[in-house]
């Protein structure tokens, strides 16, 4: 586990507040919580369509970081 | 040289080294546009022919394949005829050297060795964690995960994915599965090893699911069963790991874990994401989208870039280092994540467990 900043538990409970903010939008299929880019915080993980969707998306959301990872369709395995 | 003219050279190797017969107006995979080149032994409806043809000819050629690589993407010159050899003989055999002549020795010739079927695909003695599994009554084949024990009954079962053994809630209670799996040549019968006993239910319109996991009983099938080698991709594969099924461990981002799955096999991985809320899988055609909550996702974490999973996978148990268990393969994308080769979905076990009333051995 990596020594972040945020708990996990401080992680899900702004996790919440990004749901209800953007789990609606068209082409979000789905919302978690992952590293940020320079690996030393939690960040807000966000998985959408399209690349276009992601320009849609805030930088920041209330002290996390918000990484968008682009990955098309997801299919039963 | 540049592609097109790599596809060009490859035509001409098809026609003039192999002997091979044209097929225009044959759409091909990739929109190249070329004809497609057929073996014309193998079109022949007289075997005596053949036989006789095959004999004459074709020996040169046999266990050879063509490609095209590129070793700078960027470079559009940088293309090069692909010789893929299976035998060190054929290195420097005649036929090798023809095709380096019409390709002016822009080839590279690369040895393969004898390409065989991943173990995980075929009928198993021992039966092995990560090897492909069906039930009797579908086409697809899916992954055997781990052994455990029904807590309600005790019965011995297999677990893996409902959309593997009970094809999305359609396949009724009792019907047996098959190892192989129906894709790979499975026979209901004599290759049933368990029946279908339970499955959690998997809800559509928005509801949000846990887990995508069933178990079937292990019926009497008279073969041997390894329940804890975590085997590799080598030929014959080798144990890389010992499965723990005591210690279930729950995932964190940036983790490092690893499956053997029915398609790609043994794989290592990194956790992307936890606590995935909101993921929205289609399950398949005519079904829809199914939404779970409270999921991990993980992409690849290895040097040869390869996707962690692909489809067949689902039902793979994923492990740490140790082998502990820490979730059920199920989905995943075929872009996004490390090296842009997809990101794989899967139930964090604990779910699992409590899910299905189940204790891993």
């Amino acid at each position: 586990m990596v020594n972040s900043k945020h708990s996990m538990e401080q992680a899900v409970s702004i996790q919440k507040d990004f749901e209800s903010a953007y789990a609606k939008m068209s082409g979000v299929v789905g919302i978690g919580i992952g590293l940020n880019r320079t690996e030393d915080d939690l960040a807000i993980n966000v998985s959408v369509t399209k690349p276009s969707q992601a320009k849609a998306l805030p930088e920041r959301f209330n002290g996390l970081d918000v990484v968008v990872d682009v990955v098309g369709r997801i299919s039963a395995f | 040289m540049r592609f097109d003219s790599a596809l060009e050279v490859q035509a001409r190797v098809f026609r003039e080294v192999f002997d091979f017969t044209e097929l225009s107006g044959v759409a091909t995979v990739g929109g190249a546009e070329m004809g497609l080149f057929v073996d014309p032994t193998l079109l022949d409806d007289d075997p005596k022919r053949a036989r006789a043809r095959k004999k004459a000819k074709r020996r040169a050629v046999e266990n050879i394949a063509l490609g095209v690589s590129q070793s700078d993407p960027d470079k559009a010159d940088s293309a090069k005829l692909a010789v893929l050899v299976q035998n060190r003989l054929q290195l420097n055999s005649s036929a090798v050297e023809r095709i380096g002549d019409i390709a002016q020795n822009e080839v590279e010739i690369i040895y393969i060795g004898r390409q065989v079927p991943l173990w995980t695909t075929t009928r198993l003695n021992p039966i092995k964690l990560g090897c492909s599994v069906s039930p009797t009554t579908v086409t697809y084949a899916g992954t055997l995960g781990c052994f455990c024990r029904d807590n309600a009954t005790g019965e011995i079962c297999i677990l893996s994915n409902n959309h593997v053994l009970a094809d999305v809630n359609r396949v009724p209670l009792g019907t047996t599965v098959k190892q192989q799996g129906a894709l790979d040549g499975g026979t209901s019968g004599p290759d049933d090893i368990a029946e279908l006993l339970r499955f959690v239910h998997i809800q559509f319109g928005g509801m949000p699911n846990s887990v995508d996991a069933a178990i079937a009983k292990v019926t009497a099938h008279g073969r041997q069963e390894d329940r804890a080698g975590i085997f590799d991709n080598s030929t014959p594969s080798a144990q890389v790991a010992t499965f723990r099924p005591g210690t279930a461990v729950t995932a964190s981002p940036g983790m490092t874990v690893q499956k053997t799955g029915r398609t790609t096999c043994h794989t290592i991985g990194r956790v992307r994401t936890v606590n995935v809320n909101n993921y929205l899988v289609n399950m398949g055609a005519g079904l829809g989208v199914a939404r779970f909550d409270g999921q991990i996702t993980i992409d690849m974490n290895m040097p040869d870039k390869l996707p962690f999973s692909r489809s067949g996978d689902s039902g793979s148990i994923i492990v740490d280092q140790q082998g502990n268990p820490v979730a059920l393969l199920f989905a995943g994308s075929k872009s996004g994540g490390a090296g842009n080769l997809g990101i794989t979905g899967a139930n964090p076990i604990s779910n699992v467990m409590a899910q299905l009333g189940i204790s891993l051995i």
